[in-house]
């Protein structure tokens, strides 16, 4: 496979798996609860990028170091916690 | 419009979220199969960075039109999806498992003419028919496994090992430079990727039970791959006996 193909294929593989994705949700919901669209792109497209190096050249040692139980369970808990915090923040009309 | 800890809300966030995510598999696996990391990780942060573009850009909008109840929706979204992350089950990894195999197939595929055009020119010609043969077996296994990974049925029930399926998955997309080793060294480690790829084979087919008539012909071609595989490191080892040491 040569460099366009390869850089094709894993832009239409990642875009099409990421509509709809829990992370691109996370991004919609916090964009419509701050309305800071900015820090928003940044941050939620920052995280994405660095993932994705990390994916690149760690490979599969990444759920070797940390089992994947342990990052689902940690990633669940930061979003009930930003819902919670956000469902507060909403009833007290901060 | 701007704020930092909003921006480090949703770095968070995201960042947590995405590890080991399946976007973070499919760049893997495109990785080990093309071997080109530049390409793929300038792609797929491209997709990622215009998939967040979208999403703000709606979020915005969706701000103006519902005011009221967004702050609601938005926080009812957070804690359903934080109970469906920690409740779901993962992916399908044999098929993870399967698609780091057939690289490692079509790697010792083409890296073993090369190794072998570093013998003397008497040597090779004793060599070639050995070499043609393992190169064209391990090629016929990565075209088996391909067809075997696009039937969708038999991945229904994935094994629940996922700690064992991840080193299974280390040990095959292990990097090292074997275009640089000497011949010794090479064959060696070509030996060492047949046995990684035997290893998973073996843990998938012992995983699994037998009810279905197809998983029984499954069974059977994991056998056969097995027992190919087995033979490709007989004839290699063979070859480090022959070989000045």
């Amino acid at each position: 496979m040569n460099g366009l193909h390869v850089f094709l294929s894993a832009f239409l593989l990642v875009f099409i798996a990421e509509l709809g994705d829990k992370t691109q949700i996370a991004g919609f919901s916090l964009a419509a609860e701050s309305g800071e669209t900015l820090s928003v792109f940044l941050g939620a497209s920052g995280a994405l990028v660095c993932s994705t190096l990390l994916a690149v050249l760690l490979g599969h040692k990444l759920t070797v170091i940390i089992p994947r139980r342990i990052l689902k369970i940690v990633s669940g808990a930061l979003f009930i916690l930003s819902g919670a915090y956000m469902l507060v923040r909403a009833v007290m009309k901060l | 419009m701007f704020s930092i800890s909003t921006l480090f809300t949703a770095f968070l966030l995201v960042f947590v979220a995405e590890l080991g995510d399946k976007t973070q598999l499919v760049a893997l696996s495109i990785t080990s199969t093309s071997r080109k990391p530049l390409s793929v990780f300038l792609a797929t942060s491209l997709a990622l960075v215009l998939s967040s573009l979208i999403a703000v850009v709606f979020g915005k909008i969706a701000s103006g039109l519902i005011p009221a109840y967004t702050r609601y929706i938005s926080a009812g979204l957070f804690i359903v999806f934080g109970v469906y992350i920690i409740v779901s089950r993962d992916s399908p990894k044999i098929k993870d498992c399967f698609l780091e195999a057939v690289a490692v197939e079509n790697e010792i595929a083409g890296l073993l003419p090369k190794i072998f055009n570093k013998r003397s020119p008497a040597e090779r010609s004793t060599d070639n028919l050995c070499v043609v043969d393992i190169t064209g077996q391990d090629r016929s296994h990565a075209g088996i496994l391909k067809s075997l990974i696009s039937k969708k049925s038999l991945f229904k029930d994935d094994i629940n090992d996922y700690d064992e399926l991840d080193r299974l998955i280390e040990k095959l997309g292990k990097k090292t430079n074997i275009r640089r080793l000497p011949f010794r060294g090479a064959v060696q480690a070509i030996i060492v990727k047949e046995k990684a790829v035997i290893d998973t084979f073996s843990f998938i087919h012992n995983h699994l039970d037998l009810e279905h008539h197809e998983e029984e012909e499954f069974q059977r071609v994991l056998e056969m791959l097995i027992e190919e595989d087995r033979r490709h490191i007989r004839l290699l080892s063979a070859f480090l006996k022959d070989a000045d040491p």
